[in-house]
């Protein structure tokens, strides 16, 4: 009996590490609709992402392309019905960034320390010696700010999903006769109807 | 009555009696009707330029709207039209229809494309409109109002 409490704390211990555990999901959307009024349908999608606490990177009467957290990805869906006559394509992709992410850390923290030995470097070296140490930092410093960059990009995509808005049906032009056994069906043809006119 | 007369009226009535059905179609709200071409298809047009037209076809080989309407489904799908939503059924008074839209790209916009067959034993009656979508949507109950107005005479 003595072992329970014991037991207990290590399950609590344990799925207090697991909930802690950091999300490695690279998230995004692709969605196609059709909406009677893009400029609004693109205003009310502003409104929502921001409700949720996402912002918007592009709005056009085309596209709408957005940032939002990735708690909030399972509401989308219901959220665009609601503003669109039909959802044409809904194209959810999830990437795991846990290489990407091991990759950039480690080659920051390779970079640092080469960093931080050059410059302990600096005080004993001569002039010429001073000028090579200082090139060398230079790139090493731009290849930190650069790795910086990425890890925070990173960071990003980490708590915001990427999700791209057509407001329209952008797709090349339909192939234009494909026949048909049934000679008034070959006919029925929208590029002939909307061409020929009246 | 005079012999020459009966004599014409005898010749006229088998002409009669074969002559083409003749479409008729209540525009949809909004629309303007236009004088029928030389294909004798009833048309109209809506101030933005929406076209309305509705053509008559034999119905050969002799099949009843479900078959007619999936061949068209079929080829329209087979050609890459996109669907939008599920086709719908509606009665033109005596005669039975069914109706698809279909969205297609046309320049930088969608257009959505409406097809509507209707069939009776001898004539196959098929209705289109297209415009662009939010142009479309704003005429969709007129359009279905016509369809639900067509008769053959």
């Amino acid at each position: 009996m003595r072992t329970a409490p014991v037991l207990l704390a290590l399950a609590l211990l344990l799925t207090a590490g697991l909930g802690a555990q950091e999300n490695t999901l690279r998230q995004g959307v692709q969605v196609s609709m059709l909406v009677a009024d893009p400029d609004l349908a693109g205003d009310r999608i502003e409104q929502w992402a921001e409700a949720q606490g996402g912002y918007l990177l592009e709005k056009s009467s085309e596209r709408v392309v957005m940032r939002l957290p990735q708690a909030h990805l399972p509401q989308l869906r219901g959220f665009l019905e609601g503003v669109s006559e039909d959802i044409l394509d809904f194209s959810p992709k999830t990437e795991d960034l846990r290489e990407e992410l091991w990759a950039t850390r480690s080659g920051l923290r390779s970079r640092q320390e080469i960093l931080h030995r050059n410059l302990a470097l600096l005080d004993q070296a001569d002039a010429e010696g001073t000028l090579a140490i200082e090139q060398e930092l230079l790139s090493l410093i731009q290849e930190v700010e650069g790795l910086k960059a990425r890890l925070q990009a990173l960071s990003l995509d980490q708590l915001y999903a990427r999700v791209e808005i057509a407001l329209s049906f952008q797709e090349s032009p339909l192939p234009k006769d494909i026949p048909s056994s049934f000679g008034w069906i070959n006919q029925v043809s929208f590029y002939n109807f909307v061409e020929e006119g009246f | 009555m005079r012999p020459r007369s009966a004599l014409a009226l005898f010749l006229l009535l088998p002409a009669l009696a074969f002559a083409a059905p003749r479409l008729k179609v209540q525009p949809p709200e909004g629309f303007a009707e236009a004088e029928p071409g030389k294909d004798a298809a009833y048309r109209a047009l809506s101030p933005e330029g929406m076209l309305y037209r509705v053509r008559l076809f034999r119905n050969e080989p002799e099949k009843p709207l479900g078959f007619w309407g999936e061949a068209l489904k079929n080829h329209l799908v087979k050609e890459g039209y996109r669907l939008n939503g599920e086709g719908r059924a509606f009665q033109a008074g005596e005669t039975a229809g069914t109706a698809f839209e279909w969205v297609v790209p046309f320049g930088t916009e969608s257009y959505l494309y409406l097809t509507a067959v209707l069939v009776t034993s001898k004539r196959i009656i098929v209705a289109e409109a297209a415009g662009p979508y939010a142009l479309f949507t704003r005429y969709r109950q007129g359009l279905d109002q016509s369809l639900q107005s067509i008769r053959l005479h």
